[in-house]
């Protein structure tokens, strides 16, 4: 799947959100309005509002990245930009490059590139839960608040919000999070910490916004704004 | 069904018994639902924004015919293979309609209430709007299947009728010399 190249674009403003389709039932006699929600927990939204692209590398990768959407018939992989996932160390860094644990490379002196953060799910979860069982191999306590990614048997990459997590006693988390799980995920699937990310589709009320509007002298203010997708 | 709490949450499914089954709700992404006594089998309902309106679902009483119009959206593949099941099968299909409770965790408060049944006449598309703002739709028409598309069979008072009400009966016998100029309204 294609990834969205967020961090090269370095947007000004960004916002994740997740949409509904809230209904009311009217003006009742006395009272607040009773209000509802047919949407069965809703769907990420993402507006990636860039502030420059001035540069010519840059101008040409955001009309190659425009070429490649095809209007909203691919779905691309979107990563999130967020600081507050649970690193070990409490900030972001790169995993040092590792060996086997005799010391030896691969044949051509080649290490191993691991994620810094290193969390699974303890036991089946299925399709719609909005609460899972996660153990930290690796990561600091969570808090709250942070973005994760699960890959399942279809593929594609889902995020997920945590809402609340209580520890334990042997150490595990228990977590609840929104928008429930889009399919079902056995035992040991890894919860990606590290690069929490959605397979998303462009908003076809933001196509004409996507392909880069010249300004003088010679740049451009796109904005690009993607909502989730499913497979048929 | 209780509707408890301020904030109502409800998810409306559809189960379509065509070859293959159709399953949709209103929803975002799968729903697995289990069997029942309308979806035998149980299954994947599939949601995001398929489903664009669900009428007003009436129950016909005294035999008028109600007629409604299920409308899906259309503008990909992947909602025109949903009603691309064999169209010979949708024919006469049932057609389900159901409401599920969730609570605040968007799980289910109970069973689905399956609300109204009907017999689907077949599926159409429609296009309406124009260039980039054109809005494309199947809908699905079915009748509330109650009823039949005809007239009790005895509802006239005419000697005909009447005959067959009571063979040996002539009380109607000279309704047709009143009745001159009249005509007998469809369907008969």
């Amino acid at each position: 799947m294609l990834v969205f190249p967020s961090l090269l674009l370095a947007p000004s403003k960004l916002g994740w959100s997740i949409a509904g389709t809230p209904i009311t039932g009217g003006q009742p006699v006395s009272g607040p309005s009773y209000d509802g929600d047919l949407s069965g927990g809703g769907w990420w939204e993402v507006t990636h509002e860039i502030s420059r692209v001035a540069r010519i590398s840059q101008i040409r990768m955001w009309r190659a990245v425009a070429a490649q959407l095809k209007n909203g018939a691919t779905p691309i992989s979107v990563p999130v930009i967020d600081w507050g996932q649970p690193w070990p160390n409490g900030a972001p860094q790169a995993q040092p490059l590792t060996t086997f644990s005799d010391g030896s490379t691969y044949s051509d002196a080649t290490r191993i590139f691991s994620n810094t953060i290193d969390a699974s799910l303890v036991g089946d979860t299925a399709l719609r839960s909005v609460s899972a069982v996660v153990r930290i191999a690796v990561g600091a306590d969570l808090q709250g608040g942070e973005y994760f990614t699960l890959v399942g048997n279809t593929g594609w990459p889902r995020l997920h919000v945590i809402g609340s997590a209580v520890k334990q006693a042997d150490g595990t988390w228990s977590v609840s999070f929104l928008p429930p799980l889009r399919e079902d995920y056995v035992d040991g699937t890894e919860v990606d910490f590290q690069r929490p990310r959605c397979a998303m589709k462009l908003d076809s009320r933001a196509i004409s916004s996507v392909w880069a509007t010249m300004e003088a002298p010679f740049f451009s203010k796109p904005s690009v704004t993607f909502r989730e997708t499913f497979p048929s | 069904m209780s509707f408890q709490g301020d904030r109502l949450r409800v998810a409306w499914f559809m189960y379509l018994q065509a070859t293959p089954e159709v399953r949709i709700w209103t929803g975002v992404g799968d729903f697995r639902l289990p069997a029942d006594y309308v979806d035998t089998a149980g299954g994947i309902y599939k949601g995001l924004g398929i489903f664009v309106s669900l009428t007003e679902l009436k129950v016909p009483i005294n035999g008028h015919f109600a007629q409604h119009e299920l409308t899906l959206a259309c503008p990909d593949a992947k909602a025109l293979a949903l009603v691309n099941a064999d169209r010979a099968s949708l024919r006469y299909a049932n057609v389900s309609v159901g409401l599920l409770e969730l609570d605040e965790n968007y799980q289910p408060a109970g069973p689905v209430s399956w609300l109204w049944d009907a017999v689907c006449d077949g599926p159409r598309t429609s296009r309406k709007g124009q260039s980039a703002n054109a809005v494309r739709t199947i809908g699905l028409s079915c009748a509330a299947g109650e009823t039949q598309r005809k007239r009790a069979p005895l509802s006239r008072w005419t000697g005909i009728d009447q005959r067959l009400r009571s063979a040996d009966d002539a009380f109607c016998d000279r309704v047709n010399l009143y009745d001159a100029g009249t005509t007998e309204t469809w369907p008969n």
